[in-house]
């Protein structure tokens, strides 16, 4: 469903993405890797339209390059941005309330939100708990669910999760991916950026290794996760 | 249970705060009524602020001159059009309104301080526009004999009789605020605060939303303007300043921006301190100054921040018994 050909992007002469192919199916979960400065964001960015690019990204047929931000969310393309940035001063369910604007425009009524605040409540039952909470007094892993729950709000077609595994203890990085397999099962197609390689090929179909702007290897998360250079340099295992 | 208690407690102090307020001719003579009346229609212009500043996150200086704007365009129409005031009215908040939404879209271009400098500049313009464009804004000599408010045969002529009905604007005025701030377009404003990128992400369009919330301001400053072409009967580009707009932040800075209670809290303290400390009026400006600055250490959510920390102070200090239950 999404298709990017070719992808380039800058800031200003430094040119971050070298000519990128990345696909995204129905139904699967595809997970980018690489270490830091690679351009996992840029890409994401560039998805998303907050970054200028050459090329061609493909979605449901239509080539939505160059289009703003808000457009592409529109869109159902929602992005979990790295870092969480939920609305601090608004409670967990106005975060919530924001979402919907994906899905049904900006508006003045309010409309029957619990239907999709059930659905989300479902998957993040903590955040029924601290729902009346200002989102800045929530704990990082919260934060987090709350940032994905956010998007969920929207309908997503794709949803876009840049690094959820950041900042935040072991335990609760499994439950945040154990959520993600779930929000996948229920539907939605994921394309999650990771610097947790081990946990994030576990979790996904298909990979991609992106190394200086440019795409290394790919294929699905078993052979990835299997082959030596790729063990060696991501997932800390040593040849002996 | 507990849900309604609350919600009696505050229907009673409402009804309370609105019986204070519509008691005030009463009690008041003519010259104090003017004060209260002139309050009000700040107190249109601090919500507008709280609109873009407190919701949405926007500093503006250009109040003054929207107000200005809806002021002369009252003028004009009345007085040149011979359009009934109602009339006038309404097409000073859309005028005022549209001009802030259209402007909105230009300026917001420019991110965060950036907009405010260029709030500067409208101001600027507008004040420059109103003493130099003689046709409409009479220029250095103003416009005098507006008259007043009217609806058929109901002439709102006496004080107190503008008193009830600057006082019905600003009610209204308030409950659509409310309305506002609890709706999907209010939440957008306030994502927009809070953090425009993940805004974005979510679908909103911060240019539009930000005109849109620029463009409300322009409204209510609109028909503030309009009230007070009705009341004063006389329109002078001194009286449009940025001097006036830097007050209307100090109102709402004062009072507390995280709630439209906030801006009527600062808003009235301001206009009726000026009124009994007037023999210091010289040193006012540089009260307000170290005021804010202090406000700025010591409690950087207003008045209204304040005393919400000491309300839930005293409620754990009546309840302990229940949290613990808890």
């Amino acid at each position: 469903m999404l298709r990017v050909r070719n992808l380039t992007a800058s800031y200003g002469y430094n040119q971050v993405l070298h000519g990128i192919d990345l696909d995204v199916g129905q139904d699967e979960i595809v997970t980018l890797i690489g270490s830091n400065g690679a351009g996992k964001t840029t890409l994401l960015n560039s998805i998303s339209g907050h970054v200028k690019i050459t090329g061609e990204i493909q979605y449901q047929g239509v080539n939505i390059a160059g289009r703003s931000p808000h457009a592409i969310a529109r869109m159902g393309l929602l992005q979990v941005p790295e870092g969480r940035h939920v609305f601090p001063g608004l409670s967990v369910e106005e975060n919530l309330g924001v979402g919907t604007v994906a899905d049904r425009g900006l508006r003045i009524s309010r409309g029957d939100l619990s239907a999709d605040l059930d659905r989300v409540y479902q998957i993040f039952p903590r955040l029924k708990e601290r729902r009346s909470q200002l989102a800045w007094s929530l704990s990082g892993g919260e934060q987090q669910m709350l940032a994905i729950g956010r998007a969920l709000m929207g309908h997503p077609k794709l949803l876009m999760l840049d690094e959820p595994s950041m900042g935040l203890a072991p335990l609760i990085i499994e439950e945040v991916f154990e959520r993600i397999v779930e929000i996948n099962r229920l539907g939605t197609p994921v394309l999650l950026v990771e610097q947790n390689a081990t946990l994030a090929l576990k979790v996904s179909q298909r990979a991609y290794i992106l190394e200086r702007g440019r795409i290394k290897f790919s294929g699905p998360s078993q052979e990835v996760a299997n082959d030596e250079r790729v063990r060696e340099a991501y997932l800390g295992v040593t040849r002996r | 249970m507990v849900n309604r208690q609350i919600n009696l407690k505050n229907a009673v102090f409402a009804a309370f705060i609105l019986a204070l307020c519509l008691s005030v001719p009463g009690f008041t003579d003519s010259y104090m009524l003017r004060v209260f009346n002139i309050a009000w229609i700040t107190c249109l212009c601090v919500l507008s602020n709280y609109v873009l500043l407190g919701m949405c996150g926007q500093n503006s200086f250009a109040q003054a001159g929207l107000w200005g704007v809806g002021a002369y365009i009252t003028a004009n129409v009345v007085m040149k059009l011979g359009l009934p005031p109602l009339v006038a009215l309404i097409l000073a908040g859309l005028g005022s309104g549209f001009l802030a939404f259209v402007l909105g879209f230009a300026f917001f271009r420019l991110r965060a301080y950036y907009f405010t400098f260029a709030s500067v500049g409208l101001m600027t313009i507008l004040n420059g526009l109103f003493m130099n464009w003689t046709p409409y804004t009479g220029g250095a000599l103003g416009i005098s004999n507006v008259p007043s408010f009217s609806l058929g045969s109901l002439v709102v002529k006496t004080e107190k009789a503008n008193y009830y009905l600057i006082f019905v604007v600003c009610v209204i005025a308030y409950l659509l605020i409310k309305k506002l701030y609890n709706s999907a377009l209010g939440r957008s404003f306030m994502a927009i605060r809070d953090n425009e990128m993940a805004a974005n992400c979510l679908g909103i369009n911060s240019l539009l939303t930000k005109s849109i919330a620029f463009g409300i301001t322009g409204i209510l400053c609109g028909v503030a303007g309009a009230l007070y072409a009705f009341l004063s009967g006389y329109l002078s580009y001194q009286t449009f300043t940025y001097q006036q707009s830097t007050m209307y932040l100090i109102m709402l800075m004062l009072g507390g921006t995280s709630a439209p209670s906030g801006a009527v809290i600062g808003t009235m303290i301001i206009s009726l301190l000026q009124e009994w400390v007037r023999p210091l009026q010289n040193y006012m400006q540089l009260f307000y100054g170290l005021g804010i600055v202090l406000l700025m250490i010591v409690q950087p959510e207003g008045i209204l921040g304040g005393g919400r920390a000491l309300y839930e102070k005293w409620l754990s200090r009546r309840k302990p018994a229940s949290t613990v239950a808890q």
